[in-house]
């Protein structure tokens, strides 16, 4: 297969960024869009030219590492998968493709397409844990969950915090993965003594990292690797507005 | 990038200067507007039961100045207060993405939640006509102003006069198809804000949610088609 790749160009974080075209043949219908990626970079790399810088690293969909917009939709246009996931035989031969850093002011670009997410870890940071004493593991099922709970429990978990959802939303909102760590947590037991302080923590940082306001019209969960739902918002926006009123 | 620090200010600055806060407040204020929409709609309608009933009607709220003057200052605070959130979120929302994207794709947004500042400022258009036309009577379309044999406002007359001219009734019937897109979207991210949107509630509420944008949209533009085609005559 051939394609023509549009690519943003960036060579560091306060550098001018454009869109840079390259040709590439060869290319297996089985390959993955990194894969891809990588035989560009061997190629650009051959004819002396600086290689394109994108994050990666398990290549199987749960790191959430990879960090690409495909033609304008995070992780491209297969569903529930990530761009790492992504096949090539999803294009059209000879088509042509462009692939962007993920935008949002939370989310500076460090170079062609990596983007500092550390923002995320900083709205961890503030409230997304629970409090335990060390020692010796607890019996496992020593406390009763149950199932629906555990399940949707579960599926908030999946969250790999790749932040497709904040560079899908329209306003670069960061409130779906704000909810998935909020539910995954809250679901439990053993989040219930900090749920309180958690919604309303890892809200206010999230406001000062600077994520735009969620409107609800669920891009984010169109877009999401592990198709986290928008549902979890209305839990979320439960949970931080008792807390506001309450505490 | 400052960290989480507890606040000093009162709770309810705090709520309020918050994202979701804020929400609440544009969800708050606009179920407000709903009211108010509901209430109109529920006056005007009485024109199906004829010149007296909505005359009459008319004629009550005249003679209530207290009670609507106090409704009118409420309601001009809600839409102000909306107004106000709308501009700050949306000046928000615009700085959280600073560079663009070169293509921009929509997955599954809706039209109407797409479109909500520009059917919002088309609203807000379509509320200042409305004024002056049959509020102020500064836009004339004759019979404006009349009283009837009971010595109530005439309004029967002037909604007869006004909707037998199709232009006034395609105005009319054009910002009500926009009001019924703002509403769409706008009651079901309300009920998300409020964090009601679980299953249960929503297969009681959807139909609902539903429904009402139909309705008020539906029931204000009844009153020009019926008027135009000749259905109240």
């Amino acid at each position: 297969m051939k394609f023509k790749l549009h690519i943003w160009r960036q060579p560091g974080p306060n550098a001018e960024g454009h869109m840079a075209r390259y040709e590439i043949d060869d290319v297996s219908p089985d390959m993955s869009f990194l894969e891809m990626l990588d035989l560009l970079n061997e190629n650009l790399h051959g004819k002396g030219e600086e290689p394109i810088a994108f994050d990666s690293d398990c290549r199987e969909g749960i790191c959430g590492m990879c960090s690409l917009v495909v033609n304008g939709v995070p992780h491209g246009p297969e569903r529930g998968a990530t761009v790492c996931q992504l096949h090539m035989r999803s294009f059209g031969n000879n088509s042509d493709i462009h692939i962007e850093p993920w935008r949002a002011k939370a989310f500076p670009v460090m170079r062609d397409l990596i983007v500092d997410r550390t923002s995320f870890d900083r709205i961890i940071q503030a409230g997304g844990y629970i409090s335990v004493n060390s020692g010796a593991a607890p019996d496992a099922n020593a406390i009763p969950i149950r199932k629906e709970d555990a399940d949707t429990a579960f599926e908030a978990a999946t969250c790999i915090g790749c932040g497709a959802c904040v560079a899908a939303c329209k306003n670069a909102s960061a409130m779906l993965f704000v909810s998935a760590k909020n539910v995954h947590l809250a679901r439990l037991p053993q989040g219930q003594p900090e749920r309180i302080e958690r919604a309303l923590k890892m809200v206010e940082q999230m406001d000062a990292e600077g994520f735009g306001n969620c409107t609800n019209q669920y891009e984010c969960e169109a877009v999401c690797p592990k198709e986290i739902p928008a549902t979890f918002i209305a839990d979320l926006n439960r949970d931080f507005l008792k807390a506001a009123i309450t505490k | 990038m400052r960290g989480y620090s507890a606040p000093d200010s009162g709770r309810l600055t705090r709520l309020f200067s918050s994202s979701i806060g804020s929400k609440l407040l544009m969800a708050l204020t606009g179920l407000g507007l709903l009211g108010f929409l509901l209430a109109h709609l529920t006056g005007n309608l009485l024109v199906f039961s004829g010149a007296d009933a909505i005359n009459e009607y008319a004629g009550w709220i005249q003679d209530h100045p207290k009670l609507i003057w106090a409704m009118r200052l409420g309601l001009i605070g809600i839409f102000v207060l909306h107004i106000a959130l709308a501009m700050r979120l949306t000046n928000e929302n615009k700085s959280a993405r600073p560079t663009r994207y070169q293509i921009d794709a929509t997955v599954k947004a809706t039209f109407a939640s797409r479109y909500m500042l520009m059917t919002g400022i088309l609203v807000l258009a379509y509320v200042v006509y409305h004024l002056l036309h049959f509020t102020f009577h500064t836009i004339d379309t004759g019979s404006m102003g009349l009283k009837d044999a009971a010595g109530h406002p005439d309004v029967y007359s002037m909604m007869m006069a006004s909707f037998t001219n199709p232009l006034v009734s395609l105005s009319y019937i054009v910002a009500n198809l926009i009001l019924g897109l703002h509403l769409w979207h706008g009651l079901g991210s309300a009920i998300q804000t409020m964090g009601w949107n679980n299953p249960a509630f929503r297969s009681v509420a959807t139909p609902v949610l539903r429904a009402l944008p139909i309705l008020i949209a539906g029931g204000y533009i009844a009153i020009p088609v019926a008027i135009w085609t000749g259905v109240i005559s």
